[in-house]
């Protein structure tokens, strides 16, 4: 089947309107870490991603980039319409600059008249200083996701700068955070796991279910960009969701207790909501005929449609996952910003691949980000499929119903991926 | 004893209704209704079970049953489903009901305006008729049935209609009423032009008396002008001009009977690509519409429709989806026949939410009887103003 629709291209209206309805605006308040857990992005494991040597965000940049945007929500853009913004810090390790942060926090409330807005407050964490601004986290409502590896050997990779296991500190300091807030704990954390060889999927979900009541989403390493001399570490090293599950005992109960973030149900979910014809996103994909409906190439966001990154540096991106070299804008002594060469650029690169997306079993769902191919003249995007496969996605996800016949009405009424 | 498995195909849809059923093949649009026995009800209700998988297990002696193979043949004659051999070395046939869900949905949409969040609540408008004055040859009857200009002399002052649409994503505009004696009418036109609106111009013919004015304003990149023929209208100006511009115009011809549509029958022809008609309900017609409108089941069962289409009509209104009518007071409407839902001087947002969380046109379906007791219930088009002028809830002869 091929595909004739006519791409939606962007305008500077659409970033404009994007800025007016920002959901989230992410600061990198600090590149430093207190941690050096041996597969980080800047480990030797991994080819060098980007130099962290900027240290910390300067309020001033915030303040800027905080100044352009209320100047955009107070304008008559915006008919002063309250919406709700969530703030998000981002390091490093964020509690590393927790000054900036109270600062920026302040600057947010002494403007609150002006901006309008709802605001929460997010942060990920590595817990090692939880202890000291707990108080803070709990007065300012946030929502704190913990980066966490389950039990002592499993956290083994996550070392301080001696080389000391940050297991006993960070659980002290979790546990120290859910007696002294239990109630906060409840609603506002989640925990994150990286897979590994030291850990399994059992040994960690148990842990920290048993040991705090949640249950953690638990990811492999990043296997894009391995340095060719540390190859054989990496893969002793890697593992994934799927096979951890095959080698525990507790397979099903497992999987029952991850729902959507065990491997099985995600598949079944994933053609479900995307492929089966049954779900849909919008009303509009309903009522607009699919012929008429303008899709986007690649997976894309448009800039600013969910979130602004704010780099220690001053540089502006549309995401904390993506390379800086794709920053979008600049913080200098203003904010530098053209939104009409944004959306030349999106539109630029993402029809770099219309041939490659119209081909593709994914078109029209895809969640591949066109930052994460290597844009080059026959870039070839590392998340095609050809049509012709679509029977064999097709085929795992009915023999996971098939013995789970329950599954199906469960993912229409409870899972919604975006 | 020897059973087998029976699956329906994921793109089939059973519908049962009181003691009948109907198979719908959206693949090939095949499709058959049938009168429930105990059988093919029991079987009927185990399918439509979503865990179920959209398969059942039929032992023999059942499937041997004249009134079941009947059934079970039927279905595999317009290759609805499939029957296989239950073997240890077969896998359980899996397919799935369609059951549509929409992820952004009016609950979606409440969470977001919990949370003070409006911004994509707009992507569902997609069209704003702006009643801008009124015409002499108005009538305020046919409003109730069709975009159509009103006899009211009331002005809607250009400067709201701006302020209304300000910075909203583009979206298709008309502009319905006597244009050339609106004020300011080509500066109005060439601003929502320029603004990226492509607007629609719907005007009676009759308002249209000078041909230098009309190229004015079919001048204006990207207008389209929509004339509107009333029932019985003589030959206009236009017929000979029309034929020339035909990518500016789109023809609308009001019809009430035979006799109305054989009136418009020459210019039809010419001028067919970009014509369409519609029935007007006068009082005095109900015939007309039994004979040409009213749906049968062999109307139905013939339909050729998508499970996209299926699903359309069972969780929204596409005759009211996404449009909204301005009156020349400023009230706004989702449907001419409803209450108005707040006027030009409130945000869109709210307006949106409103009609999505309260209102009673852009999701409306057959979920009422006498629709929602018939097995075509969903393969039946969405409720029109037709049913509302006419006061008959369903447009059909099936429950006369």
């Amino acid at each position: 089947m091929k595909e004739t629709q006519q791409p939606l291209l962007i305008d500077k209206k659409r970033l404009e309107y994007n800025l007016i309805h920002l959901n989230q605006i992410v600061f990198e308040v600090t590149d430093l870490c207190n941690l050096q857990c041996k597969y980080c992005a800047y480990s030797d494991l991994y080819e060098k991603c980007g130099v962290r040597e900027t240290g910390n965000l300067p309020f001033e940049k915030a303040k800027l980039i905080l100044d352009y945007l209320i100047s955009l929500w107070t304008s008559k853009l915006n008919r002063n319409y309250s919406e709700h913004i969530t703030v998000s810090f981002y390091g490093g390790e964020p509690l590393l600059n927790m000054p900036l942060i109270e600062q920026i926090m302040g600057y947010i409330k002494e403007n609150n008249h002006k901006i309008g807005k709802e605001t929460t407050y997010s942060m990920t964490t590595n817990a090692m200083l939880l202890d000291r601004y707990m108080d803070v986290l709990v007065e300012n409502d946030f929502c704190i996701l913990i980066s966490l590896d389950g039990d002592e050997k499993g956290q083994s990779y996550r070392v301080d700068k001696n080389g000391v296991n940050s297991f006993h500190r960070v659980v002290k300091n979790i546990k120290l955070l859910k007696d002294t807030y239990p109630e906060y704990f409840k609603r506002n954390v989640s925990f994150n796991s990286v897979l590994h060889n030291r850990n399994s999927v059992e040994s960690t979900h148990n842990f920290i279910k048993e040991t705090f009541g949640k249950t953690p989403s638990i990811v492999s390493l990043t296997s894009s960009g391995i340095r060719e001399e540390s190859r054989e570490a990496f893969k002793e090293m890697y593992n994934t969701v799927t096979q951890s599950l095959n080698c525990s005992s507790q397979r099903e109960k497992l999987e029952e207790e991850m729902s959507v973030k065990s491997p099985d149900i995600s598949i079944a979910a994933n053609y479900i909501i995307k492929k089966s014809g049954n779900v849909f996103d919008t009303y509009n994909q309903i009522f607009v005929e699919p012929s008429q409906f303008k899709y986007m190439y690649t997976g894309t966001c448009v800039p600013f449609s969910k979130k602004m990154f704010v780099t220690t540096a001053g540089k502006i991106l549309q995401c904390e996952r993506i390379a800086q070299e794709f920053s979008l804008g600049h913080i200098t002594d203003k904010v530098e910003l053209d939104l009409e060469r944004i959306a030349c650029f999106y539109n630029t690169i993402t029809r770099k691949f219309e041939a490659q997306c119209k081909q593709c079993l994914h078109f029209k769902k895809c969640g591949h980000c066109v930052y994460n191919i290597d844009v080059t003249e026959d870039s070839k995007c590392s998340n095609f499929e050809a049509y012709r496969e679509e029977d064999a996605e097709k085929d795992i996800c009915y023999s996971i119903l098939a013995k789970n016949p329950s599954l199906y009405k469960r993912i229409i009424d409870d899972v919604i991926i975006r | 004893m020897n059973s087998s498995w029976f699956t329906l195909y994921s793109n089939t849809f059973l519908w049962v209704k009181e003691n009948k059923g109907l198979i719908y093949n959206t693949a090939n649009f095949s499709s058959f209704s049938f009168s429930l026995t105990e059988e093919t009800e029991n079987l009927c209700t185990i399918l439509s079970d979503p865990s179920s998988l959209y398969t059942v297990e039929i032992k023999e002696d059942v499937k041997n049953r004249p009134e079941v193979k009947a059934w079970i043949d039927r279905i595999l004659a317009i290759d609805a489903g499939m029957l296989i051999e239950k073997k240890n070395s077969v896998q359980r046939p899996v397919e799935l009901l369609p059951i549509c869900k929409v992820q952004d949905n009016v609950g979606h949409y409440s969470w977001l305006h919990s949370h003070n969040s409006h911004a994509t609540i707009l992507d569902n408008l997609h069209e704003l008729y702006f009643f801008i004055n009124g015409s002499q040859y108005g009538d305020d009857e046919y409003l109730c049935q069709t975009a159509f200009p009103l006899k009211n002399s009331t002005v809607l002052d250009f400067n709201l209609i701006k302020e209304f649409i300000y910075r909203v994503p583009i979206l298709s505009i008309h502009l319905i009423g006597d244009i050339f004696n609106y004020p300011d009418y080509l500066n109005t036109v060439a601003y929502l032009s320029e603004e990226g609106f492509h607007p629609t111009i719907d005007c009676i013919v009759t308002d249209i008396r000078d041909i230098k004015k009309l190229k004015e304003l079919c001048a204006i990149k990207n207008v389209t002008l929509n004339v509107i023929y009333p029932p019985m209208t003589q030959e206009s100006i236009l017929a000979q001009w029309i034929p020339e511009h035909a990518e500016n115009f789109s023809l609308t011809f009001l019809i009430t009977d035979e006799i109305s549509y054989e009136n418009i029958y020459p210019t039809l022809q010419e001028n067919r690509r970009n014509s369409k008609i519609i029935p007007i309900y006068n009082g005095n017609n109900i015939s007309f519409f039994k004979e040409n409108i009213f749906l049968t089941s062999e109307d139905l069962e013939n339909a050729k429709l998508t499970k996209r289409s299926i699903f359309s009509h069972q969780l929204l209104n596409s005759n009211y989806f996404g449009s909204l009518y301005i009156l020349p007071d400023g009230a706004v409407h989702s449907n001419l026949n409803s209450p108005a839902l707040g006027t030009i001087h409130e945000h869109l947002h709210d307006i949106v939410y409103k009609e999505m969380k309260e209102g009673n046109s852009w999701l409306s379906t057959r979920d009422s009887a006498p629709c929602s007791n018939c097995v075509y219930q969903w393969i039946c088009p969405p409720p029109s103003n037709y049913e509302t002028v006419t006061g008959k809830l369903n447009l059909c002869h099936l429950s006369e």
